[in-house]
């Protein structure tokens, strides 16, 4: 059986309607490209959250700001 | 509608007075749009200036005073970097498609739509772009990226060539991305602006205490202001053609620059006042964080930069403070009257000093107990101790020729026309609206 790609959530009428409004004049096509687009973002930003800079960096950060009169 | 936005770190507002009848396209856009002076938030620095004004939050309500905290409760402190940022920008908010070129603070790069990271990038052998990907897609079309220049240096002429050199790619780049994918707000910051200031201002600014007139830096700063003016006119054109006439134009700037008047080393004062205490002496020049600080009898230590922040040793909060609940408000109050009767060696200057309570709309995160302007931020205050006098003639990182001022200038246009001006608080809302307007 061939795996689905795309499955339904349920959102408030209100809530589609808003969208659908938001959308127009965008490059948008429909709510449902919209929907999948925020939330890829707000995904990304939620698992982004964890530091991901090394002490390293850090040190090589405080250099650069120093040199240029920021501290 | 779609939204262009030209980020302009430091231009001041009486660059463009005085250049707007060579700089035909931010005059265009001034004649049919709203204008005028913005100011900046405090204290007036990109960061957390830039942050302020695209999320509509001001400072104390971010919890970023500036490049770097003191971590409440030690005498250590710590970068504030991308992540540091925790609100949203107005675009995210909507849930708008951006393309965000080199905003600070940009690094590591935020993960939302398109971002280019900034000058705090170590270099572009790390993840600089978000997706990856576009990093690629920068150096294949541009043939290299530059984040800043080095730019305290007394190498001038190689310096506007650097200068140039930076912009023109980084224009490149964010025309390529502009014109290949989707967006409804696209930001380019440019920190070159910036950089000609702290370069040249003492060759074409009058009030600069060592005004040197009629060099050939003179001319950089009409030449450099036209480079800009003629780049967005290009941006603003090929955005048009390849998205349509529905688009709306900011020109921005986080914070003016002003000549610089003086430098202050504010720990040697600090000590001469009897509020700062050395267990041995130290080295000419050193950083007050390396140096033997005698806690046990010290009141007050600050950190320098465009602002100086001042730090309360404070009893039960500093793992070795002194000063009581019942002395804080003495000691502020005292240190208060002492700023009040600071006299430079050109005199007496005002001087302004905040606690961050009365500045902002709410204190987050790990704020100073002091915030000090000297001399309206024409006077450096820097942090370095083992000086003889406190008034240094030069800048302890080098030469340096301008200091940050308040006024910044901005135009949002299609608009009214007319001249308004704006606090940097209120960019958000303004650009948030301008977007919503179907023209
Ligand atoms: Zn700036």
């Amino acid at each position: 059986m061939e795996e689905r790609k795309y499955t339904t959530v349920s959102i408030p009428v209100t809530l589609y309607r808003r969208l659908e409004s938001m959308i127009q004049g965008t490059g948008f096509r429909s709510v449902s490209e919209y929907v999948t687009y925020l939330l890829r973002e707000i995904v990304a930003m939620k698992e982004g959250r964890e530091p991901t800079l090394s002490p390293e960096e850090i040190e090589e950060i405080k250099r650069r700001l120093k040199a240029l009169g920021y501290l | 509608m779609r939204l262009l936005v030209f980020a302009l770190d430091g231009m001041p507002f009486d660059a463009f007075s005085k250049l707007s009848d060579e700089l035909s396209n931010m005059s265009e856009l001034r004649d049919g749009g709203k204008w005028g002076t913005l100011r900046a938030v405090d204290p007036p620095i990109t960061v957390p200036a830039w942050a302020s004004m695209f999320t509509g939050r001001d400072p104390g309500e971010l919890g970023i005073y500036g490049f770097r905290h003191l971590k409440r409760g030690t005498y250590e402190g710590y970068i504030v970097t991308s992540q540091s940022l925790r609100e949203r920008f107005f675009w995210e908010v909507e849930g708008l498609r951006s393309i965000v070129v080199g905003l600070p603070p940009g690094y590591p790069p935020r993960k939302y739509g398109i971002w280019v990271s900034d000058f705090y990038t170590p270099d572009t052998n790390r993840q600089w772009t978000y997706p990856a990907g576009i990093a690629d897609e920068i150096v294949g079309s541009v043939g290299g990226y530059v984040f800043d220049i080095p730019y305290r240096t007394d190498k001038k002429d190689e310096a506007y060539k650097g200068l140039v050199d930076m912009t023109v790619k980084r224009w490149r780049a964010a025309k390529m991305l502009m014109e290949k994918y989707p967006w409804d707000v696209f930001v380019l910051h440019e920190i070159g602006t910036d950089r000609l200031h702290h370069l040249y201002q003492k060759y074409f600014d009058p009030q600069h205490p060592q005004y040197v007139p009629g060099t050939a830096y003179e001319a950089y700063f009409s030449e450099y202001y036209k480079l800009i003016d003629g780049l967005i006119g290009d941006l603003v054109r090929a955005a048009k053609k390849r998205w349509g006439d529905h688009m709306a134009v900011a020109v921005l700037s986080d914070h003016g620059n002003q000549a610089q008047r003086g430098v202050f080393a504010v720990n040697m004062w600090l000590a001469e006042q009897g509020y700062l205490h050395f267990r041995s002496e130290p080295a000419r020049g050193e950083d007050i964080e390396r140096s033997e600080v005698d806690w046990k009898r010290t009141q007050l230590w600050a950190w320098g930069g465009y602002y100086a922040r001042v730090f309360v040793n404070k009893a039960g909060r500093e793992p070795q403070g002194i000063v009581s609940e019942e002395e804080y408000w003495d000691v502020i109050r005292d240190f208060r009257r002492k700023v009040k009767a600071l006299k430079c060696p050109w005199g007496y200057v005002e001087s302004q000093v905040y606690r961050p309570q009365e500045l902002y709309r709410a204190v987050k995160g790990d704020y100073p107990d002091l915030i000090v302007y000297f001399d309206n931020v024409r006077v450096r205050p820097v942090q370095t101790v083992g000086y003889e006098t406190y008034w240094l003639s030069e800048n302890d990182r080098g030469p340096d020729d301008s200091l940050h001022s308040f006024d910044g200038i901005y135009i949002l246009s299609p608009y009214e026309p007319g001249k308004r001006d704006m606090y940097a608080v209120d960019v958000a809302s303004a650009l948030a609206g301008l977007l919503r307007k179907r023209i």
